[in-house]
């Protein structure tokens, strides 16, 4: 009951600091609504002289058809093909650190020999941006069209040459027309019943025809959420040093009112703040966000879910709040390296740019931040279409996180 | 009665360094006790213990007869504290620091209503009571920390330094405010200060306290009059045995000694600037009649030709029975 007094005056102390309110509710809102809109301008790799690159998987290194196809998609000078192996990028396809990869089957050359249609699996990772995998596409359509007239080109050659040799005078009979309009005659099947077909799948959920491939905007929103609500830890730290400074803990260790309750009813606050920040955030990026033209996120997925991972990660940052305060030794360190850190920890997890752009190595550490996993807990609801029990592994580790940082808060936090 | 305190022995260490030396008082039911003592005395230390801030290193006190190891939580419903520096919330109102606090003490409802508008009266701040305290001026700020300490009708009040940083205007509400409590709410109350004239005005006795330890305690009028007939301090050039003899000998004067040194040592660099001065000596000369003690006084040095670089008749108060017993003044 007093710890319920303790966090009701700290929600009104709150209130009245009109920087924090900015920061925690503000700021995220008008990041969301710059950065979406923004984001929607972007193009990958469209315009830059930069070559997107992208991973293959080629199965049927042997096959000519496999290797004149590659030829014709880096022909296209919008991709740099880097060839690697299948069940090394499988693995980092799963763990979501790579963002795409294509797959040429083993029979690619032996069915496009036989005439028949061959299939590349094109896999793209639920986060990978529109605009990039927008790219991939042109350049696959370009490469298949490419290849295809470059095959239909020897054939008609082959034919040439064959007659030729048959009848040395006729020169006439093989004009350049004429090999034109053979080869465009057999473009036009070839686009009725089209000889190379993309089939795209996402790790996740590979059976799936749909996708749900977020938008900018929408990873944007996710990434918001969870660098301003582990910002929110800020408000934590500052909070109980506030105390310390203003003497006013010491009023309270006078008082009939237990360490424990106190610290108790200071977190209970900041708890509810954090939430309250989830919500309004995702209020913004599944609702209002559509009002400026951009893509909602889909928040109906899983609610329970939602409601589980959006209080666990609000449980994780107000834990970080009394280990920021624990460990900085004045109010100065806790504002100034205290929000540096957290921003930097949530751009190491991807909240601004997405981890698959992250060049290697760079994305793994991102698992030592429990921004990292309030990411992933997110991106499976929203964009994998998984529920609760697909993301236990997440929840499971920012519970962790909760405890560590709560334990040593607690050890290591001085009243005084 | 019995009564509301009683200190024994109270230590707090930190590493080696006894910031309360082993301190015993006792404080009657009723009583409006004086802690003086200069910066750095301990006396903020010694509050703390007693109202569970602190731990001690050892020795004990009982309030209300509780032990504060064992009954902290009972101490602490007869406690109220009212710190040195303001502990109060400065965005929020006084009413709601007020209400804050109140309900910390398990108040709460129409109760809790009632005491906060009482404790606002007491501190006359009823009017200004929803401005936000970092709006109000430095005494009012003062009463509302006085005033978070009384919400929960307190037995025993530890005021330290409560007027700290006050105008005059809003020190005499105070003083009438704590001399009201204690007289038609029989709150006894523990006084911390080191202005002398405040603790003279208000307390009945008094502890002096100086580097952790009480160097004197007693009522006002007892310490006083350890001044006897009055003291005078001159400063003279080579004082010997002899005269100091002779002039403890001269009418009117009761004993003279050398006065005792400030411990306090000057810092390096202006150890050559003090040289010359090392010749003077500071000569304190208790008096059975300070008047007549000052004429012998003067015609014993002009026939013997000594010199005089100083003089002080100190007036009977506290701040001379402090520089009595220890050759330092309350305040620099
Ligand atoms: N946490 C601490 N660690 C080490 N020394 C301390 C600590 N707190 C207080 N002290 C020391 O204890 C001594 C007594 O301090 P205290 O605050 O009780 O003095 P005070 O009599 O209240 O002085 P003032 O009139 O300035 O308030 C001082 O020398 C102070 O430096
Ligand atoms: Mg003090």
């Amino acid at each position: 009951m007093k710890a319920i007094s303790v966090t009701r005056k700290d929600l009104q102390v709150f209130i009245r600091d009109r920087g924090a309110v900015f920061m925690l509710f503000l700021l995220p809102f008008a990041f969301i609504l710059v950065l979406s809109v923004v984001g929607q301008g972007i193009e990958f790799g469209a315009e830059s002289e930069d070559l997107l690159p992208l991973v293959v998987v080629n199965n049927d290194p042997q096959g000519e058809a496999a290797q004149d196809y590659l030829a014709a998609l880096e022909d296209t000078h919008t991709i740099e093909i880097i060839e690697e192996e299948q069940g090394d990028v499988e693995k980092r396809l799963n763990d979501a650190l790579l963002g795409q990869a294509l797959f040429i089957p083993a029979d690619f050359s032996a069915d496009l020999d036989a005439g028949d249609q061959a299939t590349l699996e094109l896999r793209l990772h639920p986060q990978y941006d529109q605009a990039k995998v927008m790219v991939i596409e042109r350049a696959l359509v370009q490469a298949s069209r490419e290849f295809l007239m470059m095959q239909y080109l020897n054939q008609g050659l082959e034919q040439m040459r064959e007659m030729q040799a048959a009848n040395p005078g006729a020169d006439e009979t093989f004009s350049e027309e004429r090999i034109r309009q053979q080869i465009e005659t057999q473009q036009v099947m070839a686009d009725e019943r089209p000889l190379i077909v993309v089939e795209e799948t996402t790790p996740a959920k590979p059976d799936e025809e749909e996708l749900n491939l977020p938008t900018f905007g929408q990873h944007i929103v996710v990434g918001m959420a969870v660098l301003f609500v582990f910002l929110g830890a800020m408000n934590t730290a500052v909070s109980l040093f506030r105390e310390k400074s203003l003497g006013s803990f010491r009023r309270l260790m006078a008082a009939p009112i237990s360490k424990s309750a106190l610290l108790f009813g200071k977190l209970l606050a900041n708890f509810v703040l954090s939430t309250a920040q989830i919500v309004v955030i995702l209020i913004t990026g599944g609702f209002l966000i559509q009002f400026i033209g951009v893509e909602p996120l889909d928040i109906t997925n899983d609610p329970l879910g939602l409601v589980v991972v959006s209080l666990v990660i609000a449980l994780c940052a107000t834990s970080l709040g009394i280990f920021i305060a624990a460990l900085a030794k004045t109010e100065k360190q806790v504002s100034g390296l205290g929000s540096v850190l957290l921003f930097m920890a949530g751009l190491l997890a991807g909240s601004f740019v997405p981890l698959f752009m992250f060049p290697e190595g760079l994305d793994n550490i991102a698992r030592v931040v429990p921004h990292y996993w309030a990411n992933q807990a997110y991106y499976g609801l929203f964009f994998r279409g998984q529920t609760l029990l697909d993301i236990w592994q997440y929840i499971a580790m920012l519970l962790l996180f909760s405890l560590i940082f709560y334990g040593v808060g607690l050890w290591r936090f001085r009243y005084e | 009665m019995p009564p509301i305190l009683e200190v024994d022995h109270l230590v707090k260490k930190y590493g080696d360094f006894e910031a309360v030396k082993g301190i015993s008082f006792t404080v009657d039911e009723g009583e409006i006790f004086g802690l003086l003592g200069p910066n750095g005395a301990g006396k903020t230390q010694t509050i703390s213990m007693l109202t569970g801030v602190i731990e001690p290193t050892s020795g004990t006190a009982k309030i209300g007869g509780y032990d504060i190891h064992t009954d902290m939580d009972e101490v602490k419903k007869i406690n109220g504290l009212v710190p040195q520096d303001l502990a109060l919330y400065p965005t929020l109102s006084a009413r709601s620091n007020l209400n804050f606090f109140g309900r910390i003490y398990g108040l709460g409802g129409k109760e809790l209503k009632e005491r906060v508008a009482d404790v606002l009266n007491v501190v006359a701040l009823t009017e200004r009571a929803d401005q936000a305290v970092e709006k109000y001026s430095g005494g009012m700020k003062r009463r509302v920390n006085i005033a978070a300490g009384l919400v929960h009708q307190p037995r025993l009040l530890f005021l330290d330094e409560p007027t700290v940083g006050v105008d005059p205007q809003s020190r005499n509400q105070i003083f009438e405010s704590v001399q009201q409590l204690n007289r038609e709410r029989d709150m006894s109350i523990i006084y911390t200060s080191h202005y002398m004239e405040e603790v003279e005005l208000l307390c009945n006795r008094v502890a002096i306290i100086d580097e952790g330890e009480i160097i004197a305690l007693d009522t006002i009028k007892n310490l006083i009059a350890m001044l006897g007939g009055g003291v005078i301090q001159i400063g003279l050039t080579q004082v010997d045995e002899t005269t100091l003899a002779e002039l403890t000998a001269l009418q009117g004067v009761q004993q003279a000694s050398l006065a005792p040194q400030p411990t306090t040592l000057p810092a390096e660099d202006d150890q050559e600037a003090l040289e010359p001065e090392r010749k003077h000596d500071m000569v304190k000369i208790e008096c059975e009649d300070s008047q007549q003690a000052l004429v012998s006084l003067i015609s014993y040095l002009n026939e013997n030709d000594l010199n005089i670089s100083s003089m002080e008749i100190l007036e009977p108060n506290l701040e001379s029975v402090f520089l009595h017993l220890t050759g330092k003044k309350l305040r620099e």
